[in-house]
């Protein structure tokens, strides 16, 4: 039979067709749960050079494939080859991989695309123009909850061609992309490892040109039994390096020439965006790791100041004190009594500024030595601890409300604020003037905020010589403007010369006291309850009728026989009335987060607990607490400016950031404990825990801004990304 | 007082609130050299069977998952089977246990217990179901197949994998070191179990 010449004709454009088909087409394979694909990145042979050809995989939602060490469980990828003649095949290049834990067993898998890079290298005896058969056969194991083996065939037809071979542009990004997740070696990267009885110890020291942070490490090691797969790691700064602390295998016979696998870190190991996959060939150190881990420094170490500047941070928040509406007042009106002195007799004033200086200095180290002491014997404090006891609100409101009537002028009491003119009684004089420095400090212990903070935590972490010195210039720099005053007297020309005026600043700054006062009462009243406050306000009233009476009928106008009698009745009066207030104050266990959501907190706070703390970041969830205190200003101005404001609070929920609030209003030694693991002993502190728990924790300033915080949550999100 | 009360119902409360995925770790109790921890479970011919009513001779604890491709690498090969018939007939008792949980893969009813026993032709003294998984937590059963063999005196002389060789292929069988082989001919020789303890391989227990 003739076959007619059209059905030939048609039989080669077929043929043709097919051939043209084939060439560098390759069928993506689709398997249980995934597709595979093998594919190659050149788009012709050029004899004699290598080229680089993948296995794609690419599995289905919740589905992974396994690593070169699977881990606990699953298999590893398999790729068998059949090449012509005088094709040679490399291994598999492996990008690294991510840890899946499941119940106990941790697996090292692959989810979404991935892609194993192999190199074959053509002979150099092959013609221009003639097409290569590569053909593989893949095996893997592909799970989710349960699992199945899968293979594979794949076929890839490549035409030879003399000419420079071009990129598949259909695959080059996939290709460049996975290549940035192959390990690379970088040689200055000294990594030694120790072996413990139970743990794989790795220091790795970093090279003189990084400038980078590692953060985030996980160690994939290339032998199956090294490490317990599932469990986390320690990752510590050292004075040179980093060093990782693994769990053993129990399986692990502690036989291993050297220990090979990937580092893998966020951050890159050659800086910002650089490779995340290092090449580990450790080599046995042997010094035991205790060595190692004396070297290192707490995490928090870095953050916190050095004793110089601490004492710098004392001395201006001791200056920034005399602004504090506490200790304005105080201080101005001896000031101003100085002014009325120095017009006599210079070096006396001299003495009453010393004097003045010393009350504060020794008030502010009695506080100092009272705060040891009392951490030393195991209480959980802090500064600011004062606050936290309603006794002492109620004793300072009193005190300062007393203050504010005498500058008020209902009152009026020996040498110590009230007298304007000199008081050149040498004895009685100096006394007062320490005295009054003694009040000062008292009176300025609410208002310790902004620098008092790092300074002080950082101070009482110390030994107590270094402590007491911090604290001796916290005094120093309150008492600052009052010894400049005294040793330069011409600094007195830029204040007014005596006049009526100062009659009416002593009076303006009686209300600066009542501003305390309002302040102290609100503390109080998230301390315990309206009843209770109400309570406080007529014992105030009380208090406002006793020096009444004191000032009315108790002034160097009137008889001794009265004099007498009022003060009597007005000290009566105001012991007694603070004696019933102190046995009224409750049992305040109980008292303690009922106040955490008042309308105007726009994030939804959860009360702080260790625990739940951990949880959430078990969870991997972004956590942000905020350590604060009813009778912290900075805390509440904080609140204020920064996590009520809209923009804030949107990003909170587009994150899913989960706000924590750590109350720190009433005695709470969990709290205490918290604010110590991150050393610190006083509010504000905000903390930001992202990532899960082996990310360091990241702490903002004492001072927040929105936008401070909006760049806090923005490093979190593209870390995690 | 009043305050010690509260720290001790603290401390107690805390104590049995733990419950977390270290479960496994807490719990588990099965070391190789000590005695093997008794149990009770429901067989699937409803039967109750404990550990200690076979003391007096040499037992397998197979934990099993017919659908998982590593326990099927040894069923369709029939190597377990063989391994089961030759050593029930020297007066080895085999239990299988399955710990899966309910609906998950593994888990059958046991009807279809029954039918793939008969199909994989495959004798064991009891099928055991450890539903809620506490015996394989007990025993720290991690993957299927996990073997265990304990001695006539109770105490546990092997745990771990089934063989050498980690892999879903056939052809790796006779390629592979059994281990089970291994200390149960050590033993009836007279001799020491050469290897008491390996990293079982195997799909993950479906806890």
């Amino acid at each position: 039979m003739k076959i007619s010449p059209k059905i030939l004709i048609f039989l080669g454009i077929l043929s043709i067709n097919f051939l043209f088909t084939q060439v560098a087409h390759s069928q993506v394979v689709r398997t249980d749960y995934m597709e595979s694909e093998l594919i190659v990145e050149t788009e012709t042979i050029l004899p004699g050079h290598p080229f680089w050809v993948g296995l794609r995989m690419k599995m289905d939602k919740d589905w992974h494939t396994y690593w070169r060490n699977p881990g606990d469980s699953g298999l590893p990828t398999e790729i068998n080859w059949k090449l012509p003649n005088g094709f040679q095949v490399g291994q598999i290049h492996w990008p690294y991989p991510k840890t899946i834990i499941l119940e106990m067993l941790g697996s090292y898998a692959y989810e979404g695309e991935t892609l194993l890079l192999v190199e074959i290298t053509p002979p150099a005896t092959l013609n221009s123009g003639m097409f290569v058969d590569l053909q593989a056969e893949a095996s893997w194991l592909v799970c989710a909850d349960i699992c199945l083996p899968g293979e594979a065939k794949y076929k890839v037809t490549l035409p030879v061609s003399s000419k420079v071979p071009q990129i598949n542009e259909k695959w080059a990004s996939l290709f460049t992309q996975t290549r940035k997740n192959l390990p690379v070696l970088i040689p200055e990267w000294i990594i030694e490892a120790s072996i413990t009885d139970s743990t794989i110890v790795f220091h790795a020291t970093p090279p003189q040109w990084f400038d980078g942070k590692i953060t985030n490490v996980t160690f994939f090691p290339y032998h199956e039994t090294l490490i317990d797969h599932s469990a986390p790691n320690k990752l510590e700064r050292t004075k040179d390096g980093y060093l990782l602390t693994m769990s053993r295998s129990e399986f692990f016979s502690g036989e291993l020439d050297q220990i090979t696998g990937v580092l893998v870190s966020e951050s890159g190991w050659r800086g910002m965006s650089s490779e995340r996959a290092l090449e580990v060939n450790a080599t046995y150190v042997s010094q035991h790791p205790k060595a190692i881990l004396s070297s290192v420094i707490p995490n928090m170490q870095h953050q916190l100041p050095n004793i110089g500047q601490a004492i710098i941070f004392a001395l201006i928040g001791g200056l920034i004190l005399n602004l504090m509406p506490c200790v304005l007042p105080v201080i101005s009106i001896k000031v101003l009594g100085f002014i009325g002195q120095a017009g006599d007799n210079f070096i006396r004033a001299r003495w009453h500024g010393l004097f003045f200086t010393g009350g504060i200095l020794v008030s502010f180290l009695a506080l100092a030595i009272i705060l040891i002491a009392l951490r030393a014997g195991g209480e959980q404090l802090g500064w600011g601890f004062q606050l936290q006891s309603p006794t002492f609100i109620i004793i300072l409101s009193t005190i300062i409300f007393m203050i504010g009537l005498n500058l008020f002028g209902v009152f009026e009491i020996g040498n110590s604020l009230g007298r304007l003119g000199a008081n050149l009684d040498s004895r009685s004089g100096f006394g007062g003037s320490f005295l009054s420095g003694v009040l000062a400090t008292l009176v300025a212990t609410p208002c310790t905020a902004p620098f008092m903070g790092v300074a002080l935590g950082y101070a009482l972490t110390l030994s107590t010589i270094k402590a007491l010195i911090i604290f001796c210039f916290l005094g120093l720099g309150m008492a600052l403007p009052y010894i400049i005053l005294c040793f330069i007297p011409s600094m007195l020309n830029f204040i007014p010369k005596p006049g009526p005026w100062m009659e009416s600043f002593k009076q303006l700054m009686g209300f600066l006291m009542m501003v305390t006062v309002v302040w102290l009462l609100w503390v109080l009243n998230l301390q315990t309850d309206p009843n209770f406050l109400a309570l406080m306000m007529i014992l105030l009233v009380m208090v406002g009728v006793a020096t009444w009476i004191l000032g009315r009928w108790g002034s160097t106008t009137s008889s001794n026989k009265s004099r007498l009698t009022s003060r009597i009745t007005s000290f009566f009066i105001i012991i007694t009335g603070v004696v019933i207030m102190l046995n009224q104050v409750p049992n305040l266990e109980h008292v303690s987060n009922k106040k955490l959501n008042p309308s105007n907190n726009k994030l939804e706070w959860k009360p702080f607990s260790q625990t739940l703390v951990e949880e959430l970041r078990a969870s991997g969830k972004t956590v942000f607490v905020d350590f604060t205190a009813a009778w912290c200003l900075t805390c509440q101005v904080n609140k204020r400016v920064a996590l009520n404001d809209s923009q804030v609070v949107e990003q909170f929920k587009n994150q899913g950031v989960i706000p924590v609030q750590a109350d720190w209003t009433s005695r709470n030694p969990e709290i205490t404990e918290a604010l110590a693991e991150l050393g610190r002993n006083s509010v504000p502190l905000y903390v930001l825990y992202s990532g899960g728990p082996q990310n360091n924790p990241k702490l903002l300033p004492e001072l927040i801004t929105p936008d401070l915080v909006l760049n806090a949550l923005k490093n979190v999100k593209t870390a995690n990304q | 007082m009043k305050q010690l009360l509260h720290i001790a119902l603290l401390v107690t409360l805390t104590l049995f609130l733990n419950g977390s995925p270290s479960d496994l770790i807490a719990e588990e109790k099965a070391k190789v050299g000590q005695s093997a921890p008794d149990f009770t479970l429901t067989d699937v011919s409803g039967n109750t069977i404990s550990l200690s009513d076979f003391r007096g001779n040499y037992i397998v604890l197979e934990w099993i998952n017919y659908d998982c491709p590593f326990v099927a690498k040894h069923y369709n090969s029939k190597n377990m089977q063989s391994l089961q018939d030759h050593y029930r007939n020297q007066g080895v008792l085999w239990l299988a246990v399955n710990s899966s949980a309910e609906g998950k893969q593994g888990q059958f009813s046991n009807d279809e217990i029954r039918k793939r026993l008969k199909t994989h032709q495959s004798t064991v003294d009891a099928y055991l179901l450890d539903k809620n998984g506490e015996v394989g937590r007990l025993y720290g059963a991690t993957h299927t197949p996990h073997m265990y063999i304990v001695n006539p005196k109770g105490t546990l002389i092997y745990r771990g994998a089934i063989d050498s060789i980690r892999s879903t292929n056939i052809a790796d069988i006779p390629k592979a070191e059994n281990y089970v082989t291994m200390a149960l001919d050590a033993v009836f020789d007279g001799k020491n179990v050469p290897v008491e303890h390996t990293r079982a391989y195997g799909c993950d227990v479906k806890y």
